[in-house]
């Protein structure tokens, strides 16, 4: 299928060509051009080019109201015309792979960090990050929170090895700006009011079905971090203690876990 | 089975869930489903358990150069045997290319070479699915100047080689009918009735120079004619209304499948009753 192959690729490339069928013309070689010579039948009414321009529209736009979905927030902040732009260039770079569009704005947070849109707004990456956390909460994977019964049936001394299991669609957020607001106020469909260049924390997650998230300090931010990658509770206190006060380091690991539980966010212990 | 139904999309979830429509059955979009968890795995659950569900994916790209992506045909397996639906149709089609996906149904070139490559590629879907295949035809802006045979011939072809079913899509026929010059009529009556599964019925926009199947209207009157000569010609079939872009409350929606319930009682009356080919075709036949 070395036609079929090569044809396919051909109008590919036309397709996705950022300013249209003719200008992506204009950049085949003479190999493609040999191709395109007839490739496509244009009548009185409709001629070649703008047949391909039909898809090449559809392209586009399917995928820009795909991702502004994702990014409602991120549109807010730096207007239609800004944001059409930088879907435009993040297309270029990260054309979608997946056959879900679900995944097709997916790197466009580590995206506009590098993108100049970041000097006129430089607080658009850590929103776009944020956004993107619900984005993964939303549909992540089911499962049952961790019953307090549970833990309190553990003998004391098994608790120094204990590791805990979170819930799979819990997101760790840390920005350096203060991006949770932006996010409420377009909850609230309210006017954006400026971010802060102050570093934020946030946790992401799903109770059940319901999308939840709550803002947090630095110290439970190390803490859950550690216990996401696998620490045991001893060695979630020892963090603690380097944080804060060491004397209530125990105290304050098992304040943060009891909350976690309660929130829901724990679905096993080993240990 | 020719009950009506309606597209499942998430605007309506809270409705549905809600009043329970009176509808036959559901086709949902299966990319949308095939995901971790969460709402809509959980949505899908509970309507399954009230309504047949029809499994529609966009994904596949048949017609593709590149190799099946057997990651997907997996996922969709599982899907399958979550919601047990009525069958799995795709579109006659290509995706994407290269590793790319450009999340469009894009049309292929009507030649003996491509109807071999999609047929083996259906044969190893149904394999992998067990399950007959259901082959939808695709609204299209352009067409290839090496093609050597009509849409409906190269559409038939392979249904008939791979031994798959049809979705014919009565408002694609009209509009290619329209972008390129040939005859609805005479694609309906060139489409082998017994292989024709399933219905599909939708708006479109007319743009001037082309038609563009947009899923964002009521369907028009020329296309409740066509449907009604399909009728016909074909003969009653499961019927669903598309709507996937300026989505109307659910109402509107189920009283479009109510229309086309009319219009086929209507049909059918005038007519005599006529026979289903289908029935006698069980839809899980490999299974």
């Amino acid at each position: 299928m070395t036609d079929l192959a090569a044809t396919q690729r051909l109008l590919w490339k036309l397709i996705t060509a950022p300013e249209g069928t003719q200008a992506g013309l204009e950049q085949l070689n003479a190999d493609e051009l040999a191709l395109y010579d007839g490739l496509v039948r244009g009548d009185g009414r409709l001629s070649a080019v703008e047949r391909l321009d039909v898809y090449a529209n559809m392209y586009f736009f399917r995928l820009l109201d795909c991702v502004r979905d994702d990014y409602p927030t991120l549109v807010q902040l730096i207007g239609d015309a800004a944001f059409h732009n930088l879907i435009t260039d993040y297309l270029l770079a990260h054309p979608p792979q997946h056959f879900s569009l679900r995944y097709a704005g997916e790197k466009l947070c580590s995206f506009v960090e590098s993108h100049p849109v970041c000097q006129l707004h430089p607080a658009a990456g850590d929103l776009a990050q944020l956004e993107w956390a619900f984005v993964e909460a939303f549909d992540a994977a089911d499962a049952t929170p961790l019953d307090v019964s549970e833990l309190a049936a553990i003998a004391p001394e098994r608790w120094g090895e204990l590791q805990f299991e979170l819930h799979p669609s819990l997101r760790l957020v840390s920005t350096e700006w203060s991006v949770l607001l932006l996010w409420e106020a377009r909850q609230g469909e309210e006017t954006l009011p400026p971010a802060a260049n102050e570093e934020q924390y946030v946790r992401v997650w799903r109770s059940g079905l319901r999308l939840r998230y709550r803002p947090m300090n630095r110290l439970e931010s190390v803490a859950l971090s550690a216990v996401r990658d696998g620490a045991s509770f001893a060695e979630v206190c020892a963090l603690v203690a380097e944080v804060s006060d060491e004397t209530t380091a125990a105290e304050q690991a098992a304040s943060l876990l009891a909350q976690w539980v309660t929130d829901e966010l724990v679905v096993a212990c080993v240990g | 089975m020719t009950g009506f139904g309606i597209g499942l999309r998430k605007q309506h979830y809270a409705e549905i869930l809600d009043v329970w429509p009176q509808i036959d059955w559901f086709e949902v979009i299966s990319e949308n489903f095939l995901v971790p968890g969460g709402r809509p795995l959980a949505t899908l659950e509970r309507i399954a358990e009230r309504y047949p569900i029809v499994l529609h994916g966009v994904s596949l790209s048949i017609g593709s150069a590149d190799p099946l992506n057997h990651a997907y045909l997996q996922q969709l397996k599982r899907l399958a045997g979550q919601v047990q639906p009525l069958w799995v149709s795709d579109h006659l089609c290509w995706t994407g290319v290269g590793g790319h996906n450009l999340h469009d149904l894009l049309p292929l070139p009507y030649t003996p070479n491509v109807v071999d490559h999609v047929v083996d590629r259906l044969r190893q879907v149904q394999d992998v699915l067990g399950r007959r295949f259901v082959l939808e035809n695709v609204s299209t802006y352009l067409e290839f100047n090496s093609s050597t045979m009509p849409e409906w011939e190269f559409l038939t072809t392979i249904a008939e080689r791979a031994d798959c079913e049809i979705l014919l899509d009565i408002n694609n026929i009209y509009v290619s009918a329209f972008n390129h010059g040939f005859d609805a009529q005479h694609y309906l009556r060139n489409v082998p009735a017994a292989r024709v599964r399933q219905y599909h019925l939708a708006g479109h926009s007319n743009r001037g120079t082309f038609l563009h199947d947009t899923h964002d209207h009521p369907v028009c009157d020329d296309v409740w004619a066509l449907y009604a000569d399909a009728l016909r010609v074909i003969g009653p079939r499961a019927t669903l209304i598309e709507w996937d872009d300026h989505i109307p409350p659910l109402a509107d929606v189920v009283a479009q499948a109510d229309k086309a319930r009319q219009i086929s009682r209507s049909v059918l009356q005038d007519d005599g009753p006529r026979r289903d080919p289908t029935v006698a075709v069980e839809t899980d036949h490999r299974a």
